[in-house]
């Protein structure tokens, strides 16, 4: 798009919140085809993987050529916020609602109150306790495993290794780590000399890497909840030879998995895909089209080392060197998305 | 125990208080010390010339953010934006590599100068309150670069600018971080300029008493309005130490230095009413809360504990300092 769009882009991301509650909505009939209203529930913003979560949704919409109109409530919120967003996108009379929800029953009331009105509710990313939800996420716990049991095996069972998690309190931070916790039970030797909150997030997680680095603590293997490429960094900047380390399917890690391999990175990425989304969208359209879908569906993570033949493959089959280097490159989720890899990094609406 | 005696002790604390009042950044120097201290005897080894450089690298951003939150809470404002312009200078910075080093990082810098003159105007001509100014302006800088990442970025992917990384990681002899020069160089011009300048005492006077400025004919919104420009200039330039340092760019980058920006001012000792403190004290503060996130990172405690300490200590230090500086702010 061009410069000379943005305050059209601008203005139309202003009126998006008047939208919501002011448009009616509902579904139209364009030539015999049934179409429908999209809503879209999101409380985090400035979010790597919340964005293309949120691009992955525009993306599957264009490509199921059933959308008519997307309406987004994405802003910075707790479930508070979200119950009085999907309020409104209720009130904007949405067909279905893909929300990553911000905690796991505090939503259960307005969920039902939209699935009474016919709205189907799908919760993705994170899971919810609501019956009447469809819910479709990754598989937390196994992703944790995945990525430690990796690691361990590496190190041979034994030695100091550094655990990075996410932000404390968060559902998917608490399942990863009992996943970790539950591997680490099955490796007597293996000893967690350090365990981090990263918050998720580039500033913290440089600056726990070099004062781990600094300290002399003697580091084996570094487990991280995704902020990966930034601890690699570290490695290189304090001219330490590298350690194994796990991170999730950043463009960024898997570029470095590939790139410095030659140099002693050694490692593996765990599959964790922001385009449950656009699944998400697949499966609420397809229980509007009528058909029998099962409430839950969870996603097995893949994990992709740069050791084993097949594992280095797949990290050179999705390694994109022109994207951001914490675009998750799990650009989609089979069977369920059918959207380009262009139209998803395109982002645009419909 | 004699009467004189007594009389000697209280009669050396008021001199110790007296000169603590002064020099108030002695006393955060002090605790600085006794941080480091406990970093040295919890782990020993760590506390050596690379990890003197690391803190201070670390603790450049922080710190360059922090000296435009001073200025503009010395005139009893605030700037809640800073955060957004770190991260949009940083992302503009990255996403705009692709054309040259020189380009990205001037129009970095222009995001800082265009979204303090707006603050600015807001806050000094249109009187808004400066909380409410400056939490709006950071929300639009979000969404403006929200879009712009969507929009106007995929033309090549977000790379750190070769000067950028330089400036934020590079070091001088293999040991002073580029970023502390700079810093430096920032500080310097910060301190003289608030001490020997018209403009620096105006920034006192208008914290302290606008009313009796704009009777002596002061143009105070002009002194204001520069003020946040400063504020979201030196707010882009942390944007780009910070990204050089990382070595990367996201749209949350700067967030978790926003409430640490406004910390550092306040253990610092300057009164949040304005027309009190200065750079010197924020400038300690900057490293106290830099070398507290190592100390917890280096800690063997849990996370809730971690926090609960950080809470309170930072609690602790602004009451020490405004008994010891004699400051009731």
């Amino acid at each position: 798009m061009s410069k000379r769009r943005w305050p059209t882009a601008i203005g139309l991301m202003l009126v998006a919140g008047l939208l919501a509650t002011a448009c009616g909505g509902g579904n139209t009939s364009t030539g015999g085809s049934k179409k429908y209203v999209v809503g879209i529930s999101n409380t985090l913003t400035g979010n790597g993987f919340r964005e293309e979560m949120i691009c992955s949704i525009k993306a599957q919409a264009k490509a199921s050529g059933v959308v008519s109109k997307i309406i987004t409530a994405n802003r910075t919120t707790d479930p508070s916020g979200q119950i009085a967003d999907v309020r409104n996108l209720i009130s904007a009379g949405v067909n279905v609602i893909v929300m990553n929800p911000s905690d796991r029953s505090a939503l259960d009331t307005v969920i039902k109150e939209a699935s009474d009105k016919g709205i189907v509710v799908v919760t993705v990313d994170q899971g919810v306790t609501s019956s009447q939800a469809y819910q479709l996420y990754n598989n937390q716990v196994k992703y944790a495993q995945l990525g430690a049991d990796w690691l361990f095996k590496t190190l041979g069972g034994k030695g100091n290794v550094v655990e990075m998690r996410g932000i404390n309190g968060v559902s998917a931070d608490a399942d990863r780590h009992n996943g970790f916790m539950q591997t680490l039970a099955q490796y007597p030797n293996i000893k967690v000399v350090k365990e981090t909150f990263t918050n998720w997030s580039l500033d913290p997680a440089a600056q726990q890497i070099k004062d781990i680095l600094g300290s002399g603590l003697k580091v084996d293997g570094i487990w991280t909840s995704g902020i990966d490429s930034t601890v690699v960094d570290g490695y290189t900047t304090a001219k330490k030879p590298y350690v194994p380390t796990i991170g999730a399917d950043n463009d960024g890690f898997i570029g470095q998995l590939i790139n410095l391999k030659a140099q002693g990175l050694g490692g593996a990425a765990v599959t964790n895909p922001p385009t449950v989304g656009g699944a998400g969208l697949s499966l609420g359209l397809a229980v509007l089209q009528g058909k029998s879908e099962p409430h839950l569906v969870n996603l097995d993570p893949q994990i992709w080392d740069n050791v084993s033949s097949s594992g280095l493959s797949e990290l050179q089959n999705h390694y994109d060197p022109t994207l951001n280097a914490y675009y998750s490159v799990s650009y989609q989720v089979a069977p369920w998305t059918t959207y380009t890899k262009a139209d998803l990094i395109a982002c645009a609406d419909l | 125990m004699s009467a004189r005696a007594t009389g000697m002790r209280s009669g050396r604390w008021t001199v110790l208080q007296g000169q603590l009042r002064d020099r108030p950044s002695l006393v955060l120097v002090g605790v600085l010390l006794l941080l480091v201290l406990v970093i040295g005897v919890t782990r020993p080894g760590t506390v050596g010339p690379t990890w003197v450089a690391n803190t201070i690298l670390f603790a450049a951003p922080l710190g360059i953010v922090a000296a435009g939150q001073t200025l503009v809470m010395l005139t009893a404002g605030i700037d809640l934006s800073v955060a957004a312009v770190m991260t949009a200078a940083a992302y503009v910075a990255a996403s705009q590599s692709y054309f040259g080093s020189i380009r990205a990082v001037i129009l970095a810098l222009a995001v800082g100068l265009v979204v303090g003159l707006l603050n600015g105007i807001g806050v000094a001509i249109f009187r808004v309150q400066p909380l409410i100014m400056t939490l709006g302006m950071g929300l639009v800088v979000s969404g403006v670069l929200l879009v712009y990442s969507l929009k106007v970025s995929p033309e090549g992917p977000p790379n750190v600018p070769d000067i950028v990384r330089t400036l934020g990681s590079g070091k001088v002899l293999g040991f002073v971080p580029n970023s502390a020069l700079l810093w430096g160089a920032i500080a310097t011009i910060v301190i003289v300029g608030l001490r020997q300048t018209g403009y620096g005492r105006l920034i006192y006077a208008i914290g302290d008493n606008p009313v009796a400025c704009r009777l002596a004919g002061v143009r105070g919104w002009l002194v204001q309005l520069v003020t946040y420009v400063i504020c979201g200039f030196l707010a882009a330039v942390a944007g780009l130490v910070l990204t050089g340092a990382i070595n990367g760019a996201d749209l949350s980058l700067g967030d978790v230095s926003l409430l640490p920006s406004v910390a550092a001012v306040v253990i610092g000792g300057t009164s949040i009413y304005g027309g009190n403190g200065g750079y010197a004290g924020t400038l300690v503060g900057a490293l106290i809360l830099t070398v507290l996130s190592s100390l917890f990172t280096l800690l063997d405690a849990p996370d809730p504990l971690k926090q609960i300490l950080y809470g309170a200590i930072v609690v602790l230090l602004a009451a020490v300092y405004v008994r010891t500086a004699g400051d009731t702010g």
